[in-house]
């Protein structure tokens, strides 16, 4: 460390505490023009032995305590290489050098857990329904076609609470690590879009680092640090994950993109369900835009057509046009078979519990006509369909299914 | 030159130079009327096939003295039709050629003949400039469209009394000079002139869009208007296409903005035009923008920076973006489309609540729009109503994720898979995309994540013979065969599936060879056969000293090795797998938990107790620990210091899970929905396996079935159901503890303390095996024996495995003097779990009252099993991958 960085660094400490109470927000306002300042904190914190350590993390502390915002997100940034410092450390299990680390992490976790009255706070949201208008949308034009929010209506759920309550925690122990942590990173998370570069780049490199090291992948990144292997949990992945998409879509996407791609690694290792489902997800959509992008032009426009089911052909069938006409003799272009849909031929036997309570509305699907083939064929695939219907109803563990 | 001629030419019935409306309608017929109205309603609706055919009666009608008018029609249908052919290309700004589109000549020698007669009178020379810059702008000639753009009068189609056709054209034109004057940008000079251009394009673009949606919502009144019940004319245009530029009239002002990475003001202007209310040209158009807003806010809005709907976007962004008010605000439109209301209906209040309703809007739309035809021609739609609903499922998984509801998802999910099935059922080719494996895989997924562990195990099955090389799909599925649903075989061969790939499996092939470990030990355990329970053991210790050959540094398979030898008693060569595990993760909980038991089975009981302390200080509130910290501070200290750590223990389940019960009650009093599906309860989850699995309760199915019935019967007592919607292990938990206590109350002899807590475990779980047999002991203590030979057989009928049970029962049954009965039973003991030593001590007592020479083989057996006994059995330990 340069004496340069040292002293930028001891300026920042010293007028801190000489600052009138008064004077707080034009301070942390005027944070932004010390460019030299993040870069050399960034410094102290990965250099574990330093003797500013303890007196950064203070004053790191006292920033987030004073409830000003800029200053909170100012002391956030850091969030992800103060993960790593203390991560590495607690794998290499050298305890005594971490000690003011975990202190600033449990501070910032106590003060996040309650609310400005000191009351234990239960991250909650509304999970929102069709069937009520919204800014966007009146209900009667819906229709009856939205499956899947029948699905949730039959939650019958408004309010829910998806994080906390939680409690406040004087030391980390193995049993609450990756709870605090987690909870750390979805603080850090919901205030993302604050975040400078240099932040979103150490998020990605401790989601790499966190996941690949002691493991064979370790080689391929050619990262030489540690090589023990650190534990996870699911959840601190999933939020692991949602950081390194908002990396991923805004400037970091080299880094993003292989981060992504190593914490899938390690989910799939671990045998994770939650963080492979929305890393999945992420990736399936950035090749989606990716498939997108590449036939866009380097600078205009591109006005994305919407297929619509006539453009495709006045006389394709959708499933739209199947319920639309469900009572109504149908005579299907792709196969001349006339079907009378009206008094139904033999019905499939599927009980249909996709979305409870819908099972009159999907039946006449079932025997859509221009669907099944007449012969031997379609009648495996009724069965392939009955088969496949049973196995999606689930249930609980009687629904085994043989294949 | 040929404005300012403003000749009127058509002459209405060969004598009136002027089209007036209001002069003509005097002197015209009806049918003429008719038939300008017909041809006003097809411009309006682009029935574009309908008007050589209207021209044709115009001009037999010879309304018109010239042709003009008919040509001006004609040109407009042979643009529009060439436009509709090329979308494609038109989509890729590649420029028409006249050559290749003879439609597009025939337009333009139209269009150039009426320019330079100039014989029509203004508002049609105007629609002659506007479909004339539309044409040069799709030959690319896009200085000569924004000249022809600048000659039309723009303001005189947005006037009230005007056509609705006016409209579309407003919008088109508006567009056309936005583009025109954005495929210029590169050329202009200074830095200047470039924003003064940009800003001129974009104000175009917010005009065009606003006329467009209000175009549609006009269109939406004129056509149709269904009455319930009656059919719907099909005719109608119910299913409106739009054409290029009324979709780039919707579209580029967004575009635009979020193009140049101006993502506050692009999601405000998406918003605007989500807030118009939807029409029916619209709606394939707003499953787009849904999507698109719903992408913008979880890629890029953080939780902090959300702004509702119906406020203006920050400052403090709007500034970063260079904009210092948004922009709707600066180009107010004169007429605005109409809007949702924004009184009494739902408004979001956060990044993903308005995410999950935006895209619950486009999804409705989508399962309606997906092409279930079986017709090749119809490949593509299909592939692309796929491609739509995955990135609306994938956008789903990222916001429902986001906030732990994973149940959800899975059902979203599930009606997803439905539509699809269907589709896959058409094209068998399809079941091998990359988006049709996404999809199911992502829907096994989710089940497997909220715990619905039969589907899971069936839909990764499926995803697994759509891809058979890749190892992780079936290593999830047994994954939840061997901690879920217990289905030890189906585990045991997807695993094997995976050690069959060998190599291919990767970094997965250790993990493989564990999970086969796993079910063959699980399986010893519950073999019946001694011969087959010894077969299993030894498969199962090679299948995982083959697991840490190939991984030695994974602590989890050293810990499962090291648990396996301890099963079969090995307790010494167990150390040392178990030393390399807790050298790989020091504080891991069942590493120090098999430490200690280790340690009990050597009879080491303080280092036990020490090495408990450490557990404890890492992993406080684990109660697997706790209750082998009671057994251990029994047999050190005495019951009565076991029964403080009771204490400690039933303290720590009130402060840890009070609040869920509370909360339960609270809310299953007020709202008939259950909360603790709200709870995200994965917190609760990470701990289940301290819980299961106290010896009586061991995981072997018939204990599992016992569980069950349990359940079932104690729901149907008088307990109300509010208090029993917490998670089972809670209870069983709690259950636990006082059943703990009970005994050691009975160790103390305090039979009226032992008999209160086994009233507040029966109160937990009234048909529970366990608390009939503390019940029976007690029954036993107070000289009942009656009554403690019946509760023990109501015991065993809920649990005739229980080899505790037959224990007791067997030892009473000697007492009473019904030696062979009683021996029986105990040989059943013996036949349900071999390596307890109390059971085969029972027996040789049975044995040597009846005289038999066999008892000192049983004393003999039960003392060297003693000799390895852990204070706990090993298999408190659970056993998952």
């Amino acid at each position: 460390m340069f004496a340069m960085d040292q002293g930028v660094v001891g300026e920042w400490l010293a007028e801190f505490k000489t600052l009138p109470e008064a004077a707080v927000s034009g301070y942390a306002a005027s944070l932004k023009e010390k460019t030299s300042l993040v870069p050399a904190l960034y410094k102290v914190i990965r250099e574990n032995y330093s003797d500013l350590l303890e007196p950064v993390c203070h004053q790191l502390f006292e920033f987030y305590r004073s409830g000003e915002p800029q200053l909170q997100h100012f002391t956030l940034q850091f969030l992800p290489e103060l993960l790593w410092s203390y991560l590495s450390v607690t794998s290499s299990r050298d305890p005594h050098c971490s000690g003011c680390i975990e202190a600033l992490l449990l501070g910032i976790y106590n003060l996040e857990i309650v609310d400005r009255d000191g009351q234990s706070r239960a991250l909650s949201f509304t999970v929102p329904s069709l069937s009520k208008p919204s800014v966007y949308h009146e209900p009667s034009t819906i229709g009856s076609l939205a499956l899947t929010e029948g699905a949730l209506a039959n939650h019958g759920l408004s309010r829910v609470v998806y994080s906390g309550p939680h409690l406040q925690r004087e030391t980390f122990t193995a049993q609450n690590r990756f709870q605090v942590l987690t909870f750390l990173l979805l603080c850090y998370n919901a205030a993302l879009s604050y975040m400078t570069a240099l932040s979103l780049q150490s998020l990605c490199q401790l989601g790499s680092r966190v996941c690949i090291c002691g493991y064979p992948r370790q080689q391929l990144r050619r990262y030489k640090g540690i090589s023990s292997r650190m534990m996870v949990s699911s959840d601190f992945l999933v939020q692991l994950i949602t950081g390194i998409h908002y990396a991923l879509c805004n400037g970091e996407s080299d880094l993003g993109s292989k981060a992504l791609e190593d914490v899938l690694y390690r989910a799939q290792l671990e045998l994770f369900p939650e963080p492979l489902l929305v890393g999945n997800a992420i990736r399936s959509s950035q090749r989606g835009a990716a498939l997108k992008s590449n036939k866009e032009g380097p600078r205009c426009i591109q006005v994305e057509i919407t297929p619509s089911a006539s453009r495709i052909s006045r006389n394709a069938v959708t499933s739209m046009s199947i319920r639309g006409h469900r009572w109504k003799r149908h005579e299907s272009l792709e196969s001349s078979v006339e079907t009378d849909a009206g008094p139904p031929g033999p019905v499939p036997e599927i009980s249909v519990t996709v979305a409870n309570g819908d099972a009159q509305r999907l039946r006449p699907e079932a025997q859509a006509p221009g669907l099944a083939e007449p012969g031997p064929d379609s009648r495996a695939e009724v069965r392939r369909q009955k088969s496949l219907r049973r196995l999606l109803e689930d249930g609980g563990p009687s629904g085994r299914v043989q294949h | 030159m040929w404005l300012a001629k403003s000749a009127v030419t058509p002459v209405v019935s060969g004598e009136y130079a002027s089209r007036d409306r209001s002069r003509m309608a005097a002197r015209i017929s009806f049918s003429q009327y008719r038939l300008e109205a017909e041809i006003e309603r097809c411009r309006a609706e682009c029935q574009w096939d309908k008007i050589p055919t209207l021209v044709e009666q115009l001009v037999s009608a010879r309304i018109h003295e010239d042709d003009d008018y008919g040509n001006l029609l004609l040109a407009e249908a042979l643009l529009e039709e060439c436009l509709q052919d090329n979308m494609a290309l038109l989509r890729s700004s590649t420029p028409l050629t006249e050559t290749d589109q003879p439609k597009l000549a025939k337009a333009r020698a139209h269009l150039s003949a009426i320019l330079n007669r100039g014989r029509l009178e203004p508002r049609y020379m105007n629609e002659a400039l506007l479909l004339m810059a539309k044409l040069q702008y799709v030959q690319g000639r896009y200085r000569d469209a924004q000249g022809m753009c600048a000659r039309a009068v723009l303001d005189d189609l947005t006037r009230d009394e005007q056509p609705l056709y006016h409209l579309r054209l407003l919008a088109e034109a508006c567009v056309i000079k936005g583009l025109s004057l954005d495929h210029q940008a590169v050329s202009a000079a200074s830095r200047v002139r470039l924003s003064e251009r940009q800003e001129e394009c974009l104000s175009c673009y917010l005009r065009a869009c606003d006329a467009a949606l209000l175009y549609l919502q006009e269109l939406d009144k004129t056509v149709s208007v269904p009455q319930k019940g009656t059919k719907m004319n099909l005719s109608l245009g119910v299913d409106f296409d739009l054409g290029f530029f009324q979709l780039a009239a919707l579209q580029s002002a967004y575009l635009s903005l979020l193009h140049k990475g101006h993502l506050a003001q692009g999601a405000h202007q998406l918003r605007r035009v989500l807030r118009a209310v939807d029409s029916r040209g619209s709606q394939s158009f707003r499953k787009a923008a849904a999507r698109r807003l719903a992408e913008v806010l979880l890629s890029s809005v953080s939780e902090d920076s959300y702004w509702d709907p119906l406020s203006p976007p920050p400052l403090a962004w709007l500034n970063r973006e260079g904009a210092a008010a948004p922009k709707d605000m600066l180009y107010p439109s004169s007429r605005p489309p109409q809007r949702y209301g924004t009184e009494s209906v739902f408004c979001p209040q956060d990044v993903v609540e308005e995410a999950i309703l935006l895209l619950l809007i486009s999804e409705s739309m989508a399962s309606g729009d997906a092409v279930i035809s079986r017709a090749p021609e119809h490949r593509e739609a299909r592939e692309a109503s796929l491609q739509d609903a995955t990135s609306v499922y994938d956008l789903l998984s990222i916001a429902m994720a986001r906030r732990g509801q994973y149940a959800m998802l899975s059902e979203v999910h599930q009606n997803g898979a439905w539509l699809r099935f269907k589709i896959q059922c058409l094209e068998r080719a399809m079941k091998f995309s990359f988006n049709e494996f996404h999809l199911w895989y992502q829907l096994g997924l989710s089940l497997m994540a909220c715990g619905k562990g039969a589907g899971a195990v069936s839909v990764l099955k499926e995803c697994s013979k759509m891809r058979p090389d890749d190892p992780t799909v079936p290593l999830l599925a047994a994954k939840v065969c061997i901690g879920q649903l217990h289905w030890l075989e189906e585990g045991e061969a997807l695993a094997q599936s995976v050690v069959a790939m060998g190599d291919r499996a990767a970094e997965l092939l250790p993990r493989a060879h564990l999970a086969v470990g796993l079910c063959r030990s699980l399986r010893a355990t519950e073999a019946t056969l001694k011969a087959s329970r010894d077969e299993f053991n030894r498969m199962a210790l090679e299948s995982l000293k083959r697991a840490q050959e190939l991984d030695p540094q994974d602590p989890q398979i050293a810990l499962y090795l090291s648990l396996q030898l301890a099963l079969t008693r090995q307790v010494s060569v167990a150390m040392e797998p178990l030393q390399t595990a807790l050298s790989l993760r020091g504080d891991d909980l069942h590493s120090l938990h098999l430490l200690a038991l280790l340690f009990s089975a050597q009879k080491h009981h303080q280092h036990a107790l020490d090495t408990l302390g450490l557990a404890l200080s890492q992993h406080p509130e684990s109660f697997s620990l706790l209750f082998t910290k009671v057994k251990l501070e029994e047999v050190l200290y005495g019951p009565a210091t076991a029964l403080r750590t009771c204490e400690d223990m039933l303290q720590l389940w009130h402060s840890r899970y009070d609040y869920v019960r509370t909360s339960d009650t609270d809310e299953s009093s007020s709202l008939p929905e259950p909360a603790p599906l709200s709870r995200k309860p994965s917190g609760l989850h990470l701990t289940l396996p301290d819980f299961q699995d106290c010896e009586t309760r061991s995981q072997s199915a018939a204990s599992i079935a016992a569980s069950r019935l349990e359940q079932a019967m104690s729901e149907v007592s008088a307990i109300s159901s509010a208090h029993r919607q917490g998670p089972a292990h809670i209870w069983a938990t709690l259950e636990h503890i006082w059943l703990q206590a009970g005994e050691l109350f009975m160790e103390e002899g305090r039979v009226k303390e032992a008999q209160f807590c086994a009233q507040e475990a029966g109160a937990l779980f009234p048909a529970s095996h366990s608390v009939l047999l503390l019940r029976g002991q007690l029954a036993e203590m107070r000289g009942l024996e009656a009554e403690a030979k019946t509760l023990y057989d109501e015991a065993l009928t809920i649990h005739p495995g229980g080899y505790r049970i037959l224990l007791h029962l067997g030892k009473l049954l000697v007492r009473m003097g019904r030696v062979s009965l009683g021996e029986k039973v105990l040989r059943d003991a013996v036949q349900a779990q071999s390596t307890a030593h109390e059971v085969w001590s029972g027996l040789g007592e049975a044995l040597q009252s009846q005289g038999s020479s066999q008892a000192p083989d049983c004393f003999l057996t039960a003392l060297e099993l003693e000799a390895s006994c852990p204070i706990r059995p090993f298999t408190v330990i659970p056993r998952e991958l």
